[in-house]
């Protein structure tokens, strides 16, 4: 009596996969449009990726190749955690390179490496609704998207400008998909939003505890909305990584001592060992 | 008789609160640039029948037409959620009795009166906020206060900022419902003194509930007395007041306050 | 005088029913028939209570007559009031008649100058021009200029009904009709408005009014029609 466990590919049984491709398969023909979805119970508390691992577990292969990352880190505790998870119960080769990944969980970032085609890159997402903090009703936040009625989220930009002089948002950064509807990107920081737009991926968005799935298929318009004369402006950094050297990227800043020393360096880990590996490389053949 | 014809016409209207009507048999026409006042004491049916006009409650029996800008009548109790919206949005308005119903009460001033423009398209900050400074002018709102909250207004203030969010996108039709009870008298003063001044300038149509008679001969042109769910009777304002038919209009009537 | 009068009523009947007093009905007037016509000033006359204001204000279409005919012939022709709809009698006061009363009833907090103004402003004149027109008015009413931004309702009884006659004789309209408008007037503001109704007389304006101040009325009258003649039989109690 000691057989080791046997799970289902990804864990969930068919018919929860069948209906989250459903559900998948919706949200890829309405572009930005959340489709609610029976979210399952899976081994974590909601709160920690149930949407994201739902997702995940209903497309992954035992051919596909994962790559999980966190904040755009592969090492956090559940970046490990949900990589070894999938590597067990999908039986799946992982990575940490961004390249070499078929499939893509992620929290909160999207990876400096562009994506290309036939990758699919899953979101977790906490709040589906980009409307929920400025109308708490979802009865009401249903009709809005239904009606196409978006001016209550440029009241809030408005309320910005009127109140910092410009738009506060810096994450979850709302956007326009397909030029219809007004979608959460989840709490990326803004500085990636471009990066949503006509990307060659797949971008599927997961939310357990709210349960709701959407999608933006490859090659879609993602507008992050703005003011004419206010328009959308992604973050800036005016330093670069100072373990790799590398500019243009999103950067951490990490505390170093008591006396509150920081340094500022990549947020995408696989990206920053990379760029490190090629800077010693180079160093080496000049020397 | 030749002229525009009418924006609203009523027919028959009824709405059913379960076995009981709030509001029956009413017919009433109105006219661009017209002022109708529906008075009545509580339980009359006058606010049933603003919300049966207003689209807020099902018309159960009867039709409602509407000609739109377009020049198009409307049967109103057919029309999609969307198509009433969209009247809403650009033709119609409603001040309600209280102010916070009818504004954000977390969003400043100038969101507030900015936010139709906003739900209608507009894009360029810099005009949004002009055109909400100069209605904050218009309804005698210092312009200082753009910023402020309307938790920080007075109740005059509030209503006089719902009027300017309503008026910021040139609606033809504008419904009140009881817009200066529960203000101060001299305050009561200056709101229909604004409101004349705007029906005057903009040609509004009104339809203003208010059980305040004094409010309906000072600011409307017609007036239709309520009781129990139907129409008593309506003519010229003046008229009604100064030459009461109805045995219930002469109580009314009678029944005014005079100093 | 032998185009068609400017106000013609005939057969005018009116009856107030009183519910509040167990449907006591009040018989004003039967049978009422006058005519005024361009360039007359026609008084009503008779006792207290005969009904005179009654018939201004049927006129008016501020009262309803129960039965009977009353055209006033208009910019546009002649139209018949008694009967017609709310939207008839507002075009008939814009566009035909205006009624001076005996006091001044207007809007809270308004300047004095913008009440005078205003009929003038709602039949299209431009502002600063119908201003002009109204303090000037107003100027040969004797109220002083200091008060002409202030609203009427701190002036006395008798600034007030001043500014209620300069408001009511600035349009220009065919018929007027002046509910006892010199009662709270002194002598020379009394003579001012003789002046002002002999200067409507001379540009064709139609006047009907009461007047109880015997030597107005002989000084602005061309007829008087004794209103006692169309009484109706004794009130009739429920």
């Amino acid at each position: 009596m000691n057989e080791p466990i046997t799970y289902n590919t990804g864990y969930l049984d068919e018919q929860t996969k069948r209906m989250i491709r459903r559900a998948l398969l919706k949200a890829v023909a309405v572009p930005g449009f959340q489709v609610p979805f029976a979210s399952r119970e899976v081994p974590m508390p909601r709160g920690w990726g149930t949407g994201g691992v739902q997702v995940t577990a209903a497309v992954i292969g035992e051919d596909d190749v994962l790559k999980v990352i966190d904040q755009g880190a592969d090492d956090t505790t559940n970046a490990v955690s949900i990589r070894s998870f999938f590597a067990t119960v999908a039986r799946v080769r992982t990575t940490t390179r961004t390249d070499e990944a078929t499939l893509v969980q992620t929290r909160h970032r999207i990876p400096e490496t562009p994506l290309a085609a036939g990758q699919i890159i899953v979101y977790q997402v906490p709040v589906p609704e980009p409307l929920r903090f400025l109308e708490p009703r979802e009865t009401e936040t249903r009709r809005l998207h239904a009606l196409e009625d978006y001016g209550l989220m440029y009241v809030k930009l408005y309320e910005d400008i009127a109140r910092y002089g410009h738009i506060a948002k810096t994450y979850d950064y709302p956007v326009l998909v397909n030029g219809r509807y007004l979608m959460a990107p989840s709490p990326i920081p803004s500085f990636d939003n471009p990066k949503m737009h006509d990307n060659p991926a797949l971008q599927l968005f997961g939310a357990g505890r709210e349960k709701r799935i959407y999608a933006v298929p490859p090659h879609t318009s993602v507008e992050s909305l703005g003011f004419e004369d206010h328009p959308f402006e992604p973050q800036r950094f005016d330093r670069p990584c100072e373990i790799c050297g590398s500019s243009g990227v999103y950067l951490d800043e990490v505390i170093t001592d008591d006396a509150g020393g920081a340094v500022f360096v990549c947020s995408d880990t696989d990206h920053c060992e990379r760029a490190s590996l090629a800077g010693a490389e180079d160093e080496e053949a000049r020397a | 008789m030749s002229g525009p014809a009418p924006l609203l016409q009523v027919r028959g209207a009824g709405h059913r609160y379960g076995d009981r009507f709030g509001c029956r048999d009413v017919d009433l026409d109105l006219w661009p640039g017209e002022v109708l006042a529906v008075v009545g004491e509580s339980g009359s049916g006058k606010s049933t029948l603003l919300g049966v006009l207003a689209q807020r409650l099902d018309l159960t029996e009867g039709s409602v037409r509407y000609r739109t800008a377009e020049d198009e009548v409307l049967e109103l109790g057919e029309l999609s959620e969307s198509a009433v919206r969209r009247l809403w949005r650009s033709e119609w308005g409603f001040v309600h009795q209280d102010a916070a119903d009818g504004l954000r009460m977390h969003v400043s001033a100038g969101g507030n009166v900015g936010e139709p423009l906003m739900t209608n398209g507009w894009r360029n900050y810099g005009e949004i906020r002009a055109v909400a400074s100069e209605w904050l002018r218009r309804v005698e709102i210092p312009e200082d206060r753009i910023d402020d909250h309307p938790t920080t207004f007075s109740g005059g203030m509030r209503q006089r900022l719902q009027i300017a969010r309503n008026l910021v996108v040139s609606p033809r039709l504008v419904f009140m419902d009881e817009p200066t009870s529960g203000l101060d008298v001299s305050v009561q003063a200056r709101l229909l003194d604004l409101l004349r001044t705007l029906v005057h300038e903009f040609g509004l149509a009104v339809v203003i509930v208010t059980h305040d008679l004094a409010v309906a001969r000072l600011i409307s042109h017609r007036t239709v007395v309520m009781k129990g769910g139907r129409v008593i009777e309506s003519g010229l304002t003046d008229r009604v007041l100064d030459d009461p038919h109805a045995p219930y209009t002469q109580l009314l009537v009678s029944s005014i306050l005079q100093g | 005088m032998t185009e068609d009068p400017v106000l013609t009523v005939s057969a005018v009947e009116k009856t107030f029913t009183m519910h509040l007093q167990g449907g006591q009905r009040l018989p004003v007037v039967a049978g009422l028939e006058l005519a005024v016509h361009r360039g007359e000033c026609v008084v009503l006359g008779g006792s207290s209570g005969a009904g005179k204001s009654t018939i201004l204000k049927m006129v008016y279409g501020n009262y309803t007559a129960d039965t009977g005919r009353i055209v006033v012939r208009g910019p546009s022709g002649p139209v018949e009031l008694v009967g017609a709809d709310a939207r008839q009698v507002l075009a008939a006061r814009r566009d035909t008649m205006g009624y001076v009363s005996q006091f001044l009833r207007c809007v809270p907090r308004v300047p004095a100058l913008e009440i005078v103004a205003e009929p003038l402003v709602e039949r299209g004149v431009p502002a600063p021009l119908a201003r002009e027109r109204a303090a000037a008015m107003l100027t040969r009413l004797s109220i002083p200029e200091r008060l002409w931004s202030l609203p009427p309702a701190t002036f006395s009884g008798g600034e007030q009904q001043r500014v209620n006659i300069a408001r009511g004789f600035l349009p220009d309209l065919p018929l007027l009709l002046l509910d006892e408008p010199t009662a709270s007037l002194d002598g020379r503001n009394r003579d001012v408005v003789v002046g002002l109704v002999a200067e409507k007389r001379a540009a064709g304006v139609g006047m009907l009014g009461i007047f109880h101040d015997t030597e107005v009325r002989a000084a602005v009258a061309d007829r008087v029609v004794d209103v006692e003649a169309f009484a109706p039989r004794a009130a009739v109690a429920v």
